[in-house]
């Protein structure tokens, strides 16, 4: 099976977190853990410049969470689906510390972490992808197979302002924002 | 902090000699030169994904503010609402708050029965009544007003929180209701978008012009003292498409780097209120270079037909030479410009005959240029009067008026007229809402017709006229009879006008889904006026600002608890709002409570009908039925929509008229001119000793207007007021990011939490409008000047100047 991932446009992001609240409605995420976060990055190259990037768990192809996780509850699926058991989970959030991404979320209404799951359920039924990805308005985000999205125009797999993408090998693609003079 | 060691170390983590994403996002103004910027081909997404629904049950309904008018599927489960999710058959996609809709219908903060007033007004105290107890009270206390002092003593706002047909949407109940009443007094003129409506009445004859589904074949944008990358979210879509498609330009004209900024080609940073000197600036490049469509001009406009100043005429060659430069007086009266008329005609030269045809005379070419001496008079075509005046809008006269760097005004000019298809987006701007907003929009409307952008495909002056502003027809669902006229109060004057009991006493207000005090300028002039009236009532989802200071309130369902309408005044389409599930609580529909009200004033009968009668005799005039709608959306409208496209004017002269006659008629200059704003720290130098910075609202992406500020998952991520400081100007107050600071002026102050940031331009300062539903000490509405556009009659919010200094209000 192949390993899912996800596609990321900052030049199609207008910043308005449709996705983050998609997320949130599909999961019936309780407010406070945030499983995706559109982060705005602002700052000064020959003049103010501001972006966002909306980030969740990328389905590492090395997931240093699992590794991390003292009670074997961080698993990843045949599609690369990184998935937390929160029956087996202890609550002891090494894989927070251990994620680069921010990605696992600490409930304190259960004592649990949970993260991403892809939307795995909309997958395993067939009636589409990761809600977050379905309800972007203008397809800043999409997603696919990682060897699809990896093919994709101007794909990479490094922002500037992105941890080193080796530490672990995330599973999504961005098409940075186009240089643009005047 | 894990720690199974007792160090705080954790144990078995990788080694953390990376930063985490979070810390550098923080970060990144820091970090400088570390932006995303990387060459990339930019070529269109290929991955599609579907939305299917889940749940046993899905239902169509759609989202109601003055926002976008989006499709929404309703998911039910055993009679409870399980999700909300945008329907991706519809043109655009719902956004965050149209989604986020369960957590309104599920929020613990909802009126849940009717209230009393048990304290003071504004005080939030309450005592829990009947619904029969509330609709007698009201209707015993509204005939005993309407006794005494008669219709006019009521004041009515039917706002937009609940903007459809059997509520209070353009040509909807509630507006039926207080006709049927026999009428009460009604704001004069609108909040919204006043001076865009002026704008095209002056040199379009009226009309609106929206084309978001034809942005895919622009070739540039030009969006102006607007955000559609925040108003229009759905819509970017089509402009990321065309950008993709055929390279086309993203400008943006902003005081401050906003969202669509940011994803722009260009940004042209630009103080505010000087939009009109802006557009003048590049008039006189389009002049000056010939970069203007002569033949559209002189076919479809009014700049051939011949004027002459006074009785006389005027030697514009010679004298329009001695002109000063732009921002300052013109040493003539350009309201004594006259048209040359023979009967109903206009009149052109026609230089291969010299002598002055009809302009409609077959064949004729007439002159743009040139002065004649007629009959003992000296005329010009309108064309040298335009010219005239905006050749003294010389590049360092519009950077010392605007800001805007000089050598950017001719390279943007020649972009635009360059790149057929142009649109300009102004969708009811911000820089509309000034204290010369119409000038504003008129200089959008005279670059784009100068360049031959209006009736064409995918070019013009964008604005969002949906399927009512574009020639779209419903019924009251209500017929109306015809009332007495009752004089009403100007949109920004409401505070003013009930303090001075002006034009006559207010004794009752009854809101249906308005901000009133978090919207209406001048807020705390207002809540002073309300002590003016007897009786308030507010019907609303939430116990907003202005239902706090009601002396009565009714619980309202949300949309998913009632079956309702959607024709349009946002979008193209007609929706269906299906009920989803019972109402919650006590909770009644807008429709409900004013039929209940309508049986107890004695006019209950033209109301009590089924939803069906209602319902399709609205529709009546759209010809569409309820049956085709049960399917889903329907667009009545030819597509694609190409606004004049058959370049016919409802004009006077029946073209574009850059000489408006509209305006001439009204007392007003009929040509553009630039005027300053009046309040601003460069002409206002006295009260700019006291407040120097100049106030704009923005929109954020989590509210329209005033509503969704009682959804969680909205709050979670925009928590409170925020106002964007540039650095200096927050170093000269001792302000740092983050900190908490009141924002105030004579009209009062409010709390805000300060984000310094080099996107803003420097004296100017930003704050997000229509918040305050929740908390009122952040309501930006009080700091709102309550002056009015002289032509409009309109909102100047954007005008308006602050101070702002560290500390809360108390």
């Amino acid at each position: 099976m192949s390993q899912v991932a996800f596609f990321f446009d900052v030049n199609r992001c207008t910043g308005c977190r449709t996705c983050e609240v998609a997320c949130k409605v599909e999961n019936e995420v309780e407010v406070g853990p945030r499983w995706r976060k559109v982060n705005t990055i602002e700052g000064d190259q020959g003049g103010p410049f501001m972006h966002h990037v909306s980030m969740a768990c990328n389905q590492c192809e090395t997931p240093v969470c699992a590794e991390a996780c003292p009670s074997g509850a961080i698993t990843k699926r045949p599609d690369g689906i990184v998935v937390v058991d929160e029956s087996k989970c202890i609550g002891a959030r090494l894989c927070a510390w251990a994620c680069p991404y921010d990605a696992p979320q600490f409930s304190a209404d259960t004592g649990k972490m949970q993260k991403c799951s892809f939307c795995y359920h909309r997958i395993d039924a067939g009636v589409g992808g990761p809600a977050c990805a379905d309800a972007c308005p203008t397809k800043a985000l999409q997603w696919g197979t990682l060897d699809k999205v990896a093919a994709k125009d101007g794909a990479t797999i490094e922002l500037p302002v992105l941890p080193d993408a080796e530490i672990t090998r995330p599973a999504i693609r961005f098409r940075p924002m186009k240089s643009r003079h005047s | 902090m894990p720690s199974q060691n007792g160090s705080g170390e954790p144990v078995g983590t990788s080694r953390r000699d990376f930063l985490k994403w979070s810390a550098l996002v923080g970060g990144a103004s820091a970090l400088g030169g570390s932006g995303l910027f990387v060459s990339c081909d930019g070529s269109a997404p290929g991955i599609e994904s579907t939305v299917a629904a889940a749940g046993a049950r899905v239902v169509r309904t759609a989202n109601t503010p003055e926002c976008l008018h989006c499709a929404l599927l309703a998911h039910v489960e055993d009679g409870r609402l399980v999700k909300v999710t945008g329907d991706p058959d519809f043109n655009i996609m719902a956004c965050a708050r149209g989604i986020s809709r369960i957590r309104q219908l599920y929020s613990p903060h909802r009126l849940k029965y009717p209230m009393r007033r048990a304290g003071k007004r504004g005080e939030d105290k309450w005592e829990r009544i009947s619904w029969d107890e509330a609709l007698d009270t009201i209707a015993t206390k509204y005939k005993e007003i309407l006794d005494e002092h008669g219709n006019q003593a009521f004041l009515t706002f039917g706002g937009t929180g609940n903007w459809s047909t059997l509520s209070t949407g353009i040509l909807g109940l509630y507006s039926s209701f207080w006709n049927r009443f026999g009428g009460s007094t009604k704001e004069i003129s609108q909040l919204c978008c006043a001076s865009v409506t002026e704008g095209f009445n002056a040199v379009l004859g009226g009309g609106r012009s929206e084309f978001r589904d034809e942005w895919v074949h622009s070739r540039y944008f030009l969006a102006w003292g607007n955000n559609p990358a925040v108003t229009n979210q759905g819509y970017m879509k089509n402009l990321f498409q065309a950008r993709e498609d055929h390279g086309a330009r993203l400008v943006t004209v902003d005081p401050r780097l906003s969202e669509t900024a940011a994803l722009s080609d260009r940004w042209v940073q630009i103080k505010p209120g000087t939009d009109s000197a802006l557009a003048l600036g590049m008039i006189r490049v389009l002049f000056e270079e010939g970069l203007f469509d002569e033949d559209y001009v002189r076919r479809f406009s009014n700049a051939s037909f011949l004027v002459r100043l006074g009785d006389e005429g005027y030697d514009l060659a010679e004298l329009g030479k001695t002109w000063p430069a732009g921002g300052e007086t013109l040493p003539v009266d350009l309201r004594h410009l006259r048209l040359l008329r023979n009967g109903d005609s206009c009149m052109v030269w026609d230089a291969s005959a010299s002598q002055a045809v009809a302009a409609d005379t077959p064949g004729v070419r007439a002159a743009l240029t040139g002065s004649y001496e007629i009959e003992g008079a000296r005329y010009q075509p309108v064309f040298e009067w335009m010219r005239a005046i905006a050749a003294r809008y010389t590049p360092s006269v519009v950077e010392e008026i605007t800001g805007v760097p000089s050598d950017a005004i001719a390279s943007m000019t020649r972009e635009y007229a360059g790149a057929k298809p142009a649109a300009i987006i102004q969708n009811m701007a911000g820089a509309q809402r000034t204290d010369h907003g119409t000038l504003t929009v008129i200089g959008h409307i005279y670059l784009a017709a100068l360049t031959g952008n209006i009736g064409v495909l995918g070019g013009g002056v964008n604005d969002v006229g949906g399927y009512l502003g574009q020639g779209g027809r419903i019924n009251h669902p209500v017929p109306l009879q015809k009332n007495p006229p009752i004089p009403g109060i100007p949109c920004t004057k409401i505070g003013e006008y009930l303090v001075e009991q002006k034009p006559h006493p207010i004794k009752a207000i009854h809101v249906a889904g308005t901000g009133l005090l978090t919207q209406y300028p001048n807020t705390k002039k207002i809540i002073e006026g309300l002590d003016n009236v007897d009786m308030v009532v507010v019907q609303d989802i939430f116990m907003t600002t202005t239902a706090r200071y009601a002396d009565i309130v009714l619980p309202v369902t949300t949309l998913f608890e009632t079956r309702n309408l959607l024709a349009g005044a946002r979008s193209r389409y007609i929706q269906l709002m299906n009920q989803a599930i019972e109402p919650l609580f006590e909770s009644r529909s807008d429709r409900w409570i004013m039929t209940e009200l309508a049986k107890r004033l004695g006019f209950g009968e033209a109301f009590d009908k089924t939803d069906e009668e209602l319902l399709s005799y609205a529709l009546e005039p759209t010809g569409v039925t309820l049956e085709e709608l049960e399917k889903g959306p329907v667009n009545p409208l030819p597509d694609p929509w190409i606004p004049f496209v058959d370049k016919k004017f409802n004009t006077p002269s029946g073209r574009i008229e850059f000489f408006s006659t509209y305006l001439l008629d009204k007392g007003f200059d009929p040509i553009l001119e630039y005027l300053h704003p009046v309040e601003a720290p460069w002409v206002d130098t006295a009260l700019a000793e006291h407040y120097p910075l100049q106030l704009i609202n923005r929109k954020n992406h989590n509210h329209v207007n005033s509503s969704f500020h009682h959804q969680d998952y909205l709050t979670e991520i925009w928590a409170s007021q925020v106002l964007q400081i540039h650095p200096d100007d927050a170093k000269s107050r001792g302000i740092e990011d983050g900190a908490r600071i009141r924002v105030f002026n004579a009209r009062g102050a409010i709390e805000a939490k300060a984000h310094v940031t080099a996107s803003i331009m420097n004296g100017v300062v930003s704050v997000t409008t229509g918040w305050g539903a929740v908390d009122e000490k952040q309501t930006a509405s009080i700091l709102s000047p309550d002056k009015y556009e002289p032509i409009s009659l309109g909102h100047t919010l954007n005008s308006s100047m602050v101070e702002v200094a560290r500390g809360d209000t108390a």
